[in-house]
């Protein structure tokens, strides 16, 4: 009987021992490296030393707020937009619309964040497809008017590929779980008049919220934490957190690996309570919208 | 029942990932004391090396002529891995933190401010160059860097390869008179504004290097950086740099609120003709990039008369290198006078020779003279004449956060 209890838990524990071992063993080696001590390295002795001339360093702060403006930016738009193509998908009854649509968005889910970095660059720098199509139609004077989409202040480039990789990925998840909404509820809905737009709000995202819920809170996570997009395509000023903390893992000297991981434990302590705070207000809201 | 023979099946699972990193066998290191041991023990093994793949002529390079060579001549199968240097070195770093060894990669290329981590981390295997018969047969040992790099002592660590200096591109399409010191590109700068740009600091090896080149020009202090100086007296020194690039920076690509990441991407912008000029470590390359059709005929390569930086570069054995004697034998063949002289042809790779001209064959010497007397390259003499020392590598390392934090963070 014993042993039967006991099953989940050993059925669940090489997750759990892998997640302990790999996740766990590395942030207690990231803390301790963060507080100087890396003993092979010639680096002895605890203090909160390296944690101070990280924070203290010139835009800190205004590079923290600069990723979040970012992954808040993207993890709505991409939202937004998500619900809408799951809701459009599950009310349109055309097989064969259905099918173009799924493909598309789990080509768009497939992709690598690389090749959509290309992709941006190749069509929305000043020499790019855009700008030669909109110069050689005359529509713009020279190439350099065509607005700086890519390597700008604002992050377009950046939101537009977190947006562009982050929207199918929300969608598949939302039809998934609105496709399963049973026809009743509609046909009651519609019964009683509500129109489209009712219908989503008090029927499909209630359904759905969960979903919705967790889907955006990783694009926003991911758009928070990973470095590639936003380092490719960032401009020279503001630099978003996490370019920077990907800066300082590359920096040479052996004397910076203690603020690199000092980086690293507060992105990680701020990143995770930012997406916590995110995803209560994103409940109250979706909670307030289906009222 | 069924579910005993699940548990049994987790248990499995569970063994088998803690026991993945149970101890690997300790290769007991052999005594490599003479040439012959290397050999003998060298022979017929597998070389991973591990290197920056930014530029396709040393990639075919490596993959070609290096490649055939060392299994033509000692049976070694060379593997490259395309690896930036801050990459290898935070692997080699975490191996060494975490005791794995034997490792996988027998060989880097380094220099500079990496070398120096990597000789105070001691993820370098050494010291080594004492044995290599081609170093000693036509090197200079005398020359300081063979000695020194980047005022790092080495100390037997590491193995010259090959010498390069910072070369300007340009279209003569677009300039007649390319600007020949920092001076003359200032105004240059400001007569064709959205023009000019250089790699972002402090990643890229190529842009920390140019504006490690305008310190000679405008701090006039050429001597300075060789002798220690304090961080405060530095950023003194820096002042008129910073007032240069302040200065220059809204008249660059994009206003200088963007810079290129990589020394590739600003090879990009100048191939599509957003930027005029572009710059880089390999002396023929632009020549050879011409040959192959890739820029039109009207782009050439030259380098300010106020000279620029030259460096040299460097090979390296790795502590857990699990091929050390096959190793050896590669470096020993990149060190020949025939791999080098391979290696300088324009339309292979352009990188100087690091060899003693004096000590070669009166053959070696003739096809070095034919080569040279190629157009589109700049020839060796005027980069030899205005060819800038290296600065010690704590400066690189100031420079590059002076940069970020007065000149790019703006």
């Amino acid at each position: 009987m014993i042993f039967k209890k006991a099953t989940p838990y050993l059925l669940i524990l090489p997750i759990l021992l892998l997640y302990g071992l790999f996740i766990g063993g590395g942030l207690i080696g990231i803390i301790l490296e963060s507080l100087g001590h890396i003993p092979v390295l010639g680096l002895h002795g605890f203090s909160i030393e390296s944690y101070i001339v990280v924070v203290t360093q010139k835009n800190f702060i205004e590079s923290f707020l600069y990723s979040i403006y970012i992954s808040l930016t993207v993890s709505l738009i991409a939202s937004t937009l998500g619900v809408v193509i799951a809701y459009t998908f599950i009310t349109c009854k055309n097989k064969s619309i259905q099918t173009l649509v799924k493909k598309t968005l789990q080509l768009g889910l497939i992709i690598p964040y690389i090749y959509v970095v290309f992709i941006a660059m190749l069509m929305l720098n000043q020499t790019g497809i855009f700008a030669r199509l909109l110069y050689n139609t005359g529509i713009i004077a020279t190439p350099n008017s065509f607005p700086e989409l890519i390597f700008d202040r604002k992050g377009i480039g950046i939101i537009w590929v977190f947006v562009f990789k982050g929207t199918p990925f929300i969608a598949l998840f939302v039809i998934n779980v609105m496709a399963r909404i049973s026809n009743t509820f509609e046909d009651v809905g519609r019964t009683l008049g509500s129109g489209s737009i009712t219908l989503l709000r008090r029927v499909y995202i209630p359904l759905s919220s969960n979903t919705i819920l967790w889907t955006s809170c990783i694009i926003f996570a991911y758009a928070l934490g990973s470095f590639e997009v936003n380092y490719l395509l960032s401009s020279i000023s503001p630099v978003p957190i996490s370019a920077r903390l990907y800066s300082l893992f590359i920096n040479p000297d052996i004397k910076v690996i203690p603020q690199t991981m000092a980086l690293n434990v507060i992105l990680f302590l701020l990143g995770g309570s930012i997406v916590g705070i995110y995803g209560f207000t994103l409940k109250q809201f979706l909670r307030r919208i289906s009222r | 029942m069924h579910s005993f023979k699940k548990t049994i099946f987790v248990m499995i699972i569970v063994l088998a990932l803690t026991g993945c990193r149970g101890n690997g066998v300790k290769k007991i290191e052999t005594e490599l004391n003479t040439w012959e041991d290397v050999v003998t023990q060298g022979e017929n093994k597998e070389v991973t090396i591990l290197m920056w793949g930014g530029n396709e002529g040393v990639n075919q390079y490596m993959d070609g002529f290096v490649s055939n060579n060392v299994k033509e001549k000692y049976g070694i199968t060379l593997k490259r891995v395309p690896m930036n240097a801050p990459e290898f070195m935070n692997k080699l770093l975490n191996e060494r933190k975490a005791t794995v060894n034997p490792g996988t990669a027998d060989l880097v290329w380094i220099n500079a401010e990496n070398f120096r981590t990597a000789k105070e981390g001691g993820i370098l295997w050494g010291p080594f160059t004492d044995l290599l018969p081609n170093l000693n047969k036509y090197y200079d040992l005398q020359a300081t860097d063979l000695s020194y790099d980047t005022g790092i002592p080495i100390e037997g660590y590491e193995a010259i390869w090959g010498r390069a200096q910072l070369v300007l591109t340009y279209d003569s399409k677009y300039i007649k008179e390319p600007p020949k010191s920092f001076k003359e590109l200032m105004d240059w700068v400001k007569e064709n504004p959205g023009k000019f740009t250089y790699p972002k600091l402090p990643d890229d090896f190529v842009g920390a290097a140019f504006i490690r080149t305008a310190y000679y020009e405008l701090t006039e202090n050429a001597d300075g950086f060789h002798k220690d100086i304090e961080k405060e007296e530095f950023k003194q020194l820096s002042k008129p740099v910073i007032d240069y690039f302040t200065e220059m920076n809204p008249y660059l690509w994009r206003g200088g609120r963007a810079f290129p990441v990589s020394q590739a991407q600003q090879d990009e912008l100048f191939k599509n003709g957003e930027i005029y000029m572009t710059m880089g470590f390999e002396v023929g390359k632009t020549a050879g990039l011409v040959k192959d059709g890739v820029y039109p005929e009207t782009v050439k390569s030259y380098v300010f008369d106020t000279g620029t930086i030259g460096n040299s570069h460097y090979l390296a054995v790795p502590f857990n290198s699990p091929n050390k004697a096959a190793a050896l034998l590669v470096i020993d063949f990149l060190q020949s006078p025939e791999a080098q002289i391979e290696k300088f042809k324009s339309e292979v790779w352009g990188d100087m020779p690091a060899f003693d001209a004096n000590k070669l064959d009166a053959t070696i010497i003739g096809q070095l003279l034919e080569m040279e007397s190629d157009p589109a390259s700049v020839s060796m003499e005027s980069l030899t004449y205005r060819r800038l020392p290296e600065m010690q590598s704590k400066y690189i390392d100031w420079i590059k956060e002076i940069w970020t934090e007065e000149i790019g963070g703006q």
